[in-house]
């Protein structure tokens, strides 16, 4: 019965697929399997020192560049890879031409110092390549006396268990063979003696399997130039359903998109499409890259158009109330495309909820923001429906205070005292009043220096 | 009426009877307030149409006016935009109220009046939303013309405050709205359908 190569997904229907392509590369008919490894040990040096990021994406456009050896590749970071070279022998005619050509190409096109060592299991083929061994063990029965000579820094552990391991006087692996397995799990840990018996081969070695990342790009040439954004809606409407088609079947969602607007000389116009929500709705997707297009002014007349996505999300967002049937749970859900078109052309910023926020400071009991959750409660009701956003000092005579006309007294004076913790402290007595002319207002007296009346808000 | 007027009537589509229009039931929403109830042709405020309200400055009682139907509307989960709002709507009062501050939005005030036109069409037209509050001064008829043909589109009914009276403007409702020692004293300048303009004082809630 063939062993499992790996479990490359949660998701049966992947597992499915890999079976299939090694089904198909004869990987589990008979033919062996054998793990390639490569490891660049100056990986770091080599393309840009101190940038992680750089490093991790230049490992991930090698793994994409293995894919062509085979359907399996694997990435370990720091600095290796892996890949099942066993399926793909008969397809280049012999694991020679895999070898040589990934040492050419890493050599000339990458320009990378490399190791590479190929073994039946994964774990040997990574230990060997990372201790700087060029070597081919087809035979699982060889590997024992391949890897004995390996130093113990190949093993995954911790500083702890190597000076225990050394204090034990065990250097190499070959020593850790002579020792019995059970006592070695009982005193170094179960996860050391997995790691040789995966090495031998004994056990399974589940990899994850390296996927290129999704990316949608498509593109409208035109045989005549367009100079009309009318006339262009057609091409955008194409390459939208081209992208929503792609979603669909990659069963993804995405939040931002590109089209770019190519003309004869001048430079490319780019409209970046940003969604508050992951979506994958056509209709939706398009009525966003109409209102972007109107807004945007186009230089001259178009000669091609392409769209492009490049982040994805596998999550469908939707959020149900627990308690339906009410039938009143779905019209708040039904604004967030037309909340998703007007921040599209007016901007994010424009928009903003209105919420409470426990603070006695009148001016900090309602803060606006892009969440959604009332606070608690404010205190009483003698509060303005509009709060100015400052404070307007207002004339005081010897008669009373003015606004637009004389201001009446109604109720007060309620004293807020606080805030002295942050530096923005206040003292003041709020009155609510009544003007003729301005009706009734919220003023305050203030107590801390000046001793000014200011106006605070509007009754409405 | 005679047949020779009766034919003229028929004949000619820019006249019609008065009483055709008036005999209406009343279906206006319910304001909330009994004596502002009374005044309004339909018992309430215009189902989707534009309603102007004119104060000669903000916040002279006109939003208490609308307090009840922004209650109402919450109450249903349907969401209230309020478009280029002059001050800061407060959170505190509004909760007071009973209203949802959840189903509230404001738009702007910094955005350009082309953009506050668009946006407020778009939300008509959307038919996603319960009630429109539109503070913009100066607005031509012909745009107003274009507001109610939207919200009577999207049967979205949209409130335009305004500081100053435009003339034969195509509104459903144009109610003046002036502090008085009673309270709050509307007074209807236009209604449609209404044979004769009346005022009512409303007391001021709490």
């Amino acid at each position: 019965m063939p062993r499992p190569i790996s479990a490359l997904s949660f998701r049966d229907s992947l597992l499915y697929r890999e079976e299939e392509a090694c089904n198909k590369t004869g990987t589990s008919t008979g033919q062996q399997a054998l793990w390639l490894a490569v490891c660049l040990p100056r990986l770091a040096l080599e393309v840009h020192p101190h940038n992680e990021i750089a490093r991790e994406k230049r490992l991930e456009a090698l793994a994409a560049w293995a894919l062509q050896f085979s359907p399996l590749v694997s990435l370990h970071p720091p600095c290796s890879f892996l890949l099942e070279a066993g399926g793909s022998i008969n397809y280049f005619g012999g694991l020679a031409a895999i070898r040589d050509t990934i040492a050419r190409e890493l050599t000339e096109r990458w320009k990378h110092v490399f190791y590479q060592a190929t073994t039946p299991t994964p774990t040997a083929s990574l230990m060997l390549a990372r201790a700087g061994c060029n070597l081919l063990v087809e035979r699982g029965a060889d590997l024992r006396s391949v890897l004995g000579p390996l130093g113990i820094e190949v093993l995954p552990l911790d500083d702890k268990r190597r000076q225990q391991l050394n204090k034990t006087g065990v250097r190499i692996l070959r020593d850790l063979w002579r020792l019995p397995s059970g006592e070695l799990a009982r005193r170094f840990g179960t996860d050391l003696v997995t790691h040789l018996d995966q090495a031998l081969g004994k056990l399974p070695d589940p990899l994850n399997a390296y996927r290129i990342p999704p990316r949608f790009f498509d593109t409208r040439e035109f045989s005549f130039e367009i100079g009309e954004q009318q006339s262009l809606l057609p091409a955008v409407h194409e390459l939208v359903t081209g992208l929503c088609d792609f979603l669909q079947k990659q069963d993804l969602y995405t939040m931002d998109y590109q089209v770019h607007f190519y003309y004869r000389e001048d430079p490319v116009t780019v409209l970046h499409i940003g969604l508050r929500q992951p979506i994958r709705q056509p209709g939706y997707l398009m009525l966003l890259a109409e209102t972007k297009l109107s807004r945007t002014k186009l230089a001259t007349a178009v000669v091609r158009v392409t769209l492009t996505a490049e982040r994805f999300y596998r999550v469908a967002p939707r959020t149900r109330c627990l308690f339906s049937g009410s039938g009143l749970e779905q019209e708040d859900q039904d604004i967030a495309p037309l909340l998703e078109q007007l921040s599209t052309r007016l901007g994010a910023a424009a928009l903003e909820s209105i919420t409470t926020h426990a603070d006695h400071r009148p001016e900090y009991a309602c803060r606006a923001g892009v969440s959604v959750s009332a606070g608690p409660a404010p205190p009483d009701n003698r509060r303005p429906l509009w709060l100015l956003p400052k404070p307007r000092e207002l004339l005081n005579k010897d008669d009373g205070i003015y606004y637009r006309s004389r201001i009446h007294f109604l109720m007060g004076p309620e004293r807020i005292v606080t805030g002295w913790w942050d530096n923005h402290g206040i003292h003041r007595d709020y009155y609510v009043g009544t003007d003729d002319i301005a009706g009734r207002v919220w003023i305050y007296h203030d107590l801390t220096t000046r001793q000014k009346w200011y106006l605070h808000g509007l009754f409405g | 009426m005679n047949n020779s007027l009766r034919e003229l009537i028929r004949n000619n589509p820019h006249l019609w009877s008065g009483d055709e229009v008036c005999q209406g039931k009343p279906d206006g929403i319910p304001t909330g307030h009994a004596s502002l109830d009374a005044i309004l042709p339909g018992g309430g405020w215009p189902k989707n149409a534009v309603v102007e309200m004119i104060t000669p400055h903000w916040g002279t009682g006109e939003l208490q006016l609308l307090l009840p139907l922004m209650k109402s509307m919450t109450r249903r989960r349907r969401w209230i935009l309020w478009v280029c709002p002059p001050y800061i709507p407060y959170a505190p009062a509004l909760v007071n109220a009973d209203i949802d501050i959840n189903f509230l939005m404001t738009i702007g005030p910094n955005i350009s009046c082309r953009d506050a036109l668009w946006t407020i069409e778009k939300a008509l037209q959307s038919q996603r939303c319960g009630l429109l509050m539109v503070w913009l001064n100066h607005l031509p008829n012909g745009v107003i013309r274009r507001l109610q043909l939207a919200a009577d589109a999207g049967k979205t009914p949209c409130v335009l405050f305004r500081n100053q009276r435009g003339k034969n403007s195509p509104a459903a409702l144009q109610l003046q709205v002036k502090h008085s020692d009673q309270g709050i004293h509307a007074r209807v300048l236009k209604a449609r359908g209404a044979h004769q303009y009346h005022s009512a004082d409303i007391p001021y809630p709490g």
